[in-house]
């Protein structure tokens, strides 16, 4: 089979609040192409975190050497099995048997710099505490694992950006993160694995690998995707008008965001016989559907821009009217009972924050997912009837996505409490947000979180 | 091809200082003490806000008496800050100003961003209201869990224990005591717990490191190592001025 990958490439640099501080920069990023037994090409790219800190004082040292275990751990693997050996065991290989190597591996490999070079106090694997993004492409498929607050984005060489993978740890709370350290590391990794057949029709991309410090210097997580894009382009180094190089993009990044260490990795396939490896276009995060980490959802309908359903918002606007006559929030009302003949007129403040929202949302519908994701907690408590709606909605001048998440409540209950998602589309006409020209993209969003969400426990 | 057209920002540090303004704090010139304080300590907090501008420092003031209320309820930045003293009157609503805080920081409005905030609770007496059910809702909030909690006990009256509670019982890890509420006996030693909690605190909690999350140790530890505390603890016999609450 025919390699598609290209090389990959990667760059680290130490944060601006670590220089700063003095501190070394505790990020760590190793990429590399080896053979498997049949003399193929697998591009390996990998990624690591140290935690810092006084209690992680050699983590700089243990993001470096969780890669460069991670490689050697790979290229173990490939030395004994053939890569056409089939996918499925290949799959376990990602979840089970490769962390297992790794943790070994890197508990070794921080063992043996410890006694190389003693520091004060006894040797405890916490010291060197450091996450790991691992990805692996072969001819056949790619593959990638790890643990800890890495990410992992695919970026289509047509545009569209979407987040594959995010640390989604229920106990990684504030800056915690999971770690090479634990001592049941390896039973971490499979919850980050995951691999993709590569088949002869798929289209040209990118993945990029990078740690948490470049999506926690975006405002948005829209933000990140279309930064990433950019970044899938790796031509950083080669274009004198990228603010003079990778490096110095990376630095702006840290710089003017987070403060934190920035590394990112970058793999990319292109079809042979096609020229230059591809070179997404820069911001291409609209238009575009975002797969969840663990199951990809099936095709989103390409968004219609909102100014094509002015019809809709009109209608809604002029609720907003009828009800800031009344002195009340515009979400506050069941929508389908009003008259949709009202005339059109500037909305109340809620109208108008949760207008722009859904035009917000729908302007970048690979970030919905994301950000609804994050609103988890809000969607479970409505659900349960722990929150209340109505004052969301009121208060949707303040957070109109609350607003339109509670306002959306009710097409949940659409069929004795079912989650939309079992829903026929049949049964969906009726739902608010269409009003506001919601997207399909949002609608989807929003269906998947409604169902995913527990309902009250039946007492 | 120029850099793209996203927004890059620095992750918010909300401050958060829940205000006891019961009528003892009249007694002996705490509240003018306390006003004093807080307002010596801004310039040294906007300068930690300058030296760490990766993080965006937003302070916010509960007073609480017969009834808990917003004194500053809009995020401020530090350097735009102007005091208005607080007045004492009343008794104390310390749960209804837990309950306060709580619900600041659901998520929204919390931004999903932000760092780990900072809470400093200043008493000088004891809750007159459902202390443990204020306490209980502000454990339920995730950013409250991932808080710096820190609580400064006004003179001999103060319920240590209820400050306690409220920062969370914390065993001694190697080489530190276990965490305990600050107590202040005079305006000197209350000014000086006050500007560690808006100068070294801030500091650490605008530069966390990333931890290890499930560990015993960590979670002992607290979300942000704290800095060393003020000499008064350290050694108590440190000369601050005669205790005189």
């Amino acid at each position: 089979m025919v390699n598609r990958w290209v090389a990959p490439i990667g760059a680290s640099r130490t944060g601006a609040a670590h220089r700063r501080a003095g501190r070394p920069c505790q990020d760590a990023v190793l990429c590399r192409e080896l053979r498997g037994l049949d003399g193929q090409p697998v591009m390996v790219m990998a990624v690591a975190d140290g935690h810092g800190g006084r209690r992680y004082r050699r983590s700089e040292v243990g993001s470096r050497l969780a890669c460069e275990t991670a490689l050697a751990a790979v290229q173990g693997a490939l030395a004994a099995r053939a890569l056409d050996g089939g996918e499925e065991g290949w799959s376990r290989w990602l979840e089970r048997d490769l962390p297992e190597a790794i943790q070994r591996g890197w508990l070794e490999a921080v063992a043996a710099h410890w006694q190389s070079d003693p520091g004060e106090g006894r040797f405890e694997s916490l010291l060197y505490g450091s996450t790991l993004g691992l990805v692996v492409m072969t001819p056949r498929w790619w593959g990638h694992t790890g643990l800890g607050d890495w990410d992992l984005v695919r970026v289509e060489a047509d545009g569209p950006a979407r987040l594959l993978e995010e640390e989604n740890e229920p106990t990684a709370l504030g800056e915690a993160t999971c770690s090479l350290c634990q001592p049941r590391a390896a039973s971490l990794f499979a919850r980050r694995a995951g691999l993709h057949p590569l088949e002869g029709g798929t289209g040209d991309f990118a993945l990029v690998l990078c740690t948490d410090g470049i999506r926690k210097s975006c405002a948005t997580d829209g933000d990140f995707l279309t930064l990433a894009a950019w970044l899938a382009r790796g031509d950083g180094e080669a274009d004198p008008e990228v603010a003079g190089s990778l490096s110095a993009a990376l630095d702006r990044i840290s710089r003017e965001g987070s403060g934190d260490d920035v590394t990112v990795a970058v793999g990319r396939v292109w079809s042979p016989g096609g020229g230059p490896p591809p070179s997404p276009p820069p911001p291409p995060v609209a238009g575009v559907a975002l797969a969840p980490p663990a199951a990809p959802c099936p095709p989103v309908p390409e968004a219609p821009h909102p100014r094509q359903r002015r019809p809709a918002i009109g209608g809604a606007v002029a609720i907003g009217l009828a009800l800031a006559g009344v002195g009340w929030s515009w979400l506050a009302l069941n929508w389908p009972r009003v008259p949709p003949t009202l005339p059109a007129a500037p909305g109340s403040p809620g109208l108008r924050a949760a207008r722009l929202e859904v035009e917000r949302l729908c302007g970048q519908p690979a970030a919905i997912p994301l950000e609804l994701r994050r609103r988890r907690e809000l969607f479970v408590a409505l659900r349960q009837g722990r929150q209340d709606p109505a004052p969301l909605k009121a208060a949707a001048a303040a957070d109109p996505l609350a607003a339109l998440i509670a306002a959306d409540l009710p097409a949940v209950d659409q069929g004795g409490g079912k989650p939309p998602a079992a829903q026929p589309a049949a049964a969906e006409p009726r739902r608010p947000l269409r009003a506001l020209g919601a997207c399909p993209a949002l609608l989807k969003a929003l269906d998947r979180q409604w169902a995913v969400a527990p309902a009250a426990p039946t007492p | 091809m120029p850099f793209p057209d996203v927004k890059l920002a620095n992750r918010p540090l909300h401050f958060l200082y829940l205000c006891d303004c019961s009528g003892s704090m009249a007694a002996s010139g705490k509240m003018q003490a306390l006003n004093q304080a807080i307002r010596q300590s801004l310039p040294g907090m906007a300068a930690v806000a300058r030296d760490n501008p990766e993080a965006r420092v937003l302070v916010r003031a509960v007073s609480f008496a017969d009834h808990a209320a917003w004194h500053i309820e809009t995020p401020t930045p530090v350097d735009q800050l102007e005091w208005r003293d607080l007045q004492a009157g009343g008794i104390t609503a310390m749960g209804a100003a837990l309950q306060l805080v709580a619900a600041a920081l659901q998520t929204p409005p919390m931004e999903v961003r932000a760092l780990p905030p900072v809470l400093v609770l200043i008493s000088d007496g004891q809750p007159t209201d459902d202390f443990a059910g204020g306490l209980e809702a502000l454990r339920r909030v995730p950013w409250a869990q991932k808080a710096v909690r820190l609580a400064i006990a006004l003179g001999h009256d103060a319920d240590l224990e209820v400050l306690q509670r409220f920062i969370g019982t914390e065993p001694a890890t190697a080489g530190r005591s276990p965490r305990r509420p600050l107590q202040a006996g005079n305006a000197t030693s209350l000014a000086q717990y006050i500007q560690w909690a808006s100068t070294a605190v801030v500091g650490a909690a605008s530069m966390p490191a990333s931890r290890v999350s499930e560990t015993p140790l960590e979670a002992a530890a607290g979300n942000i190592p704290l800095p060393d505390l003020p000499p008064t603890v350290l050694d108590p016999t440190d000369d601050v001025g005669p205790v005189v609450w």
